[in-house]
């Protein structure tokens, strides 16, 4: 999975929201560590539309503006999950070769 | 020019159909990231929305087996008809198609005139695609009618009136790897 797709699941599992919000939870998800580019996350938005993983939660206008909220739908959470715990896995498994692991 | 303006240019990197659905909402975003005060978007944004926009119009292209023979004027498959009315309702439409025409007539033509010894002669495909270009605005119409027939898609001024655009789908339907 594209890493700007993962986190746009991410910043949804808090809730549905808006581009600029999910931005904005991206960043703080990330602390900083990933920016996803507008252009970026709209496209990769319609893609997780198409793939059903989110969904359209409300569609309102603001300043003469289409303003669309999205939400993850039930095979979006299990795909952010099953993402997260093989992500989790590979850096388990990268801790245990550097020596890290408790 | 303002912000806004430089947004909205740079999302005409996007296929026109996606802009028609999620253009808006790209720019406000795109907005609402810069600070009030702000009245140039900054380079980096700007490169952002170009590079997503030709991303998603290579993904939106069909195979190469599918659009070869359609620049080649073999009607398109239906399942991407809504991609070929983008693309014939694009900017410069008759002027690609004055150049994909010199681009398959041209190769043959300046080998066998090569061939035949007459050296100065890959000049009239040259001077014929010059012109095509010249001349294309004054049968502009004329060109995208045609080519809308022929793809079996609905046109302005044809009865029934041209469909809106359709919502934004990639095709085909995008893999998760992605």
């Amino acid at each position: 999975m594209a890493p700007a797709s993962y986190w746009i699941l991410c910043a949804l599992a808090e809730g549905e929201a808006h581009g600029y919000v999910i931005a904005q939870r991206i960043r703080g998800l990330a602390d900083g560590e990933v920016g996803v580019g507008t252009g970026t996350l709209y496209a990769a938005i319609e893609r997780l539309r198409a793939d059903g993983l989110i969904e359209l939660a409300a569609e309102t206008r603001v300043e003469g503006r289409i303003r669309r909220s999205y939400r993850l739908t039930g095979s979006g959470k299990d795909v952010v999950v099953t993402e997260t715990e093989r992500r989790a896995a590979a850096v388990s498994r990268a801790r245990r070769q550097l020596g890290l692991a408790t | 020019m303002t912000a806004e303006r430089q947004i909205r240019r740079a999302a005409h990197a996007f296929p026109p159909r996606w802009r028609q659905h999620s253009g808006d909402e790209l720019v406000a975003t795109a907005l609402a990231s810069l600070a009030p005060d702000v009245r140039r978007a900054p380079r980096r944004l700007l490169v952002d929305i170009v590079l997503a926009g030709w991303r998603e119009r290579l993904r939106d292209r069909p195979p190469f087996y599918r659009w070869v023979p359609y620049l080649m004027g073999v009607p398109i498959h239906p399942k991407w008809q809504v991609w070929a009315r983008d693309d014939i309702g694009g900017a410069l439409y008759p002027q690609r198609v004055a150049l994909r025409v010199t681009c398959v007539v041209a190769p043959p033509y300046v080998v066998v005139a090569l061939a035949l010894g007459a050296h100065w002669v890959w000049l009239f495909p040259l001077m014929q695609l010059v012109g095509w270009m010249l001349t294309a605005p004054l049968y502009a119409k004329q060109t995208r009618t045609r080519a809308y027939r022929r793809n079996g898609i609905s046109f302005p001024g044809q009865d029934p009136p041209w469909p809106p655009v359709p919502t934004f789908e990639p095709h085909p339907p995008l893999d998760r790897g992605r």
